[in-house]
């Protein structure tokens, strides 16, 4: 199955394709802003400027940037409603965990991105011998929660060193960018739609995972 | 040609299909989850878009009966209007189109609101003027070809629909404002209050509705008006005294550009366009200065995907496409 990976949801730009024989093109772009305006563009260069082979598009579902998330999955549907192609929406933590214990060699991490407001999105990853993933449950959690989670991992990847070492400066992390991997949606994605877990792409909704709360009102 | 609009730029999500210049389909949602909190809520409004586009689409396009594959277009708004709103229609549009591999064009919402005139049968012959009056605008336009505008005034605070829904906020009596008003104002007199139709400086094209507002306001206050004990009979004459103020004023500004500019032809468009009382005033003045009038119907008064696909279909004709970089922008203007 050839598949089209777009992962949006933080300031990386990033567009994969796994196909059948386990090729993999990936294209990236770390620039805030600019995903609305570069995403297609991106896709165009990986797919080569054709969609036939494509079988299915997977995208990064949250949580992250609301505009991201939006821009991402709003251009997924486009996609499979004008290809008639099924959609897989993936967690972007698990995708950031396995690029970044298969980059780095490692079995367990921390992921903690700023969710504003004093709150984080964090979640601990673990593989077991064999390569089975513990499932990688996203939480709200204040500063102290998070740091107590880091010591019992072998690697932090977050967006927020500057907040984490203000905990604890003995703390130190990897830069998230660098993980956010088009191609490993994809490949995700892939796994998802071949075992039936896609999604269903008139109501899919990113992972806000916070609650949108109207604290003003308009004035008069 | 087969058009597809879409419109997301605030709260309704809408979806039409245009072929050869004759409207198909028209689906609109009107989002509900504003309504508690009097007024539009940005990210609930994108949150409502996400969930609501591919249906609403699917709809537009099944009540056409059309299959995607025959889509030759596909237009979406891109300004102005709410960023997070815009790019759930704008990057879905733009990503279907490339899908589809047919042109994606990028639409001015204030030039789509212009051009719902054009949807029926009967269309305004150019130049005419153009009163634009809706949520966020409220323009006189020169409207010389269908993309070719002379803004000749517009307000230098609210817009007349704005005004509109915050009076009926004082009054609590509900959102959106403006057809609650209008329903009320039905039933009352509209001299009971003398309001103070603002027309600014002599010839004047611009407006001016704050001033309204806050002498609705200053009313209430020295009538010791309280939302809880309020007469319906009272609140009826303080809508119909207040639209009245409003219709004065722009239905004389319109007559006045339409003179000015030497013009046969004149139309209204936008959200306020739908007021009964504006429309009838309208209908009585051109006939009595020999104009021709134009009103979109009541659909295609507030935001609706058909303008957009009529947009769209007219810069087919011309050759005009946009890139597949085209972003969101909130404040976009209206082009001269
Ligand atoms: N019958 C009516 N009488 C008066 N005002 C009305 C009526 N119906 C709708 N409106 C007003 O029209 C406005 C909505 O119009 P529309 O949808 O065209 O505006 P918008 O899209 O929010 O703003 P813009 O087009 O400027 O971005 C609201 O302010 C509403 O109160
Ligand atoms: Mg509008």
């Amino acid at each position: 199955m050839a598949i089209l990976g777009i992962e949006t949801s933080t300031a990386v730009c990033s567009v994969g394709i796994v196909d059948d024989d386990g090729g993999i093109k990936e294209r990236s772009l770390i620039e805030s802003h600019i995903h609305s305006e570069k995403l297609l563009t991106l896709i165009d260069e990986v797919c080569g400027g054709s969609f036939k082979s494509l079988q299915g598009v997977a995208v990064s579902i949250g949580p992250g940037s609301f505009t991201g998330l939006r821009i991402g999955l709003s251009t997924a549907k486009g996609l499979c409603c004008g290809l008639g192609i099924p959609l897989a929406a993936v967690p972007t933590f698990q995708a950031i965990a396995r690029c970044a214990a298969r980059k780095k060699g490692l079995h367990s991490l921390v992921i903690c991105l700023d969710a504003k407001q004093g709150e984080y999105y964090a979640a601990s990853w673990r593989e077991e011998a064999g390569g089975k993933e513990q499932e990688c449950a996203v939480q709200i959690l204040a500063m102290p929660d998070v740091v107590r989670m880091i010591y019992d991992a072998d690697l932090l990847v977050t967006d927020c060193t500057d907040a984490v070492q203000k905990a604890d400066a003995s703390l130190q992390g990897e830069d998230v960018h660098q993980f956010c991997s088009g191609a490993m949606v994809a490949e995700l994605g892939r796994d998802m739609l071949e075992s039936g877990r896609g999604a269903d792409s008139a109501s899919c909704e990113p992972l806000y995972l916070k609650d949108f709360i109207v604290r003003v009102q308009p004035k008069i | 040609m087969i058009i597809l609009g879409i419109e997301t730029s605030c709260d309704e999500t809408s979806a039409a299909v245009l072929q050869d210049g004759r409207l198909l389909s028209n689906i609109t949602v009107v989002q509900y989850v504003h309504t508690k909190y009097g007024g539009v809520v940005p990210e609930l409004a994108s949150r409502a878009h996400q969930k609501l586009i591919v249906p609403i689409v699917q709809e537009a396009l099944t009540k056409a009966h059309i299959e995607r594959n025959e889509i030759d277009a596909v237009a979406a708004v891109h300004g102005p209007g709410l960023a997070g709103a815009l790019l759930v229609g704008l990057s879905f549009g733009k990503a279907l189109a490339m899908a589809l591999n047919v042109p994606f064009i990028g639409v001015n919402h204030m030039e789509a609101h212009i051009l719902s005139n054009f949807i029926g049968d009967r269309k305004p012959k150019f130049p005419y003027v153009n009163l634009t009056v809706s949520g966020g605008h409220t323009q006189l336009v020169l409207v010389k070809d269908f993309f070719s505008f002379q803004l000749l005034g517009e307000t230098v605070d609210d817009a007349a629909g704005e005004a509109f829904d915050k009076v009926a906020k004082m009054l609590g009596i509900g959102y959106p404002g403006g057809p609650l008003i209008g329903k009320h104002a039905s039933g009352g007199n509209p001299h009971a209050v003398e309001f103070p139709r603002p027309y600014l400086e002599k010839g004047s094209m611009n407006f001016s509705f704050s001033g309204l507002k806050t002498s609705v306001l200053y009313y209430l206050r020295k009538s010791g008006f309280d939302k809880a004990k309020a007469d319906g009979k009272w609140i009826a004459d303080v809508c119909a005294s207040f639209q009245a103020a409003v219709v004065d004023v722009l239905a004389e500004k319109l007559i006045s550009a339409a003179k000015t500019c030497g013009v046969g032809d004149i139309a209204v468009v936008g959200g306020v366009s739908a007021n009964a009382a504006l429309r009838r005033r309208l209908e009585s003045e051109a006939q009595r200065y020999r104009l021709n009038l134009f009103l979109p119907e009541f659909e295609f008064c507030t935001d609706n995907g058909a303008m957009v696909a009529m947009a769209g279909y007219e810069k087919m004709k011309q050759g005009i496409r946009s890139s597949l970089e085209l972003t969101a922008e909130p404040n976009l203007q209206l082009a001269s």
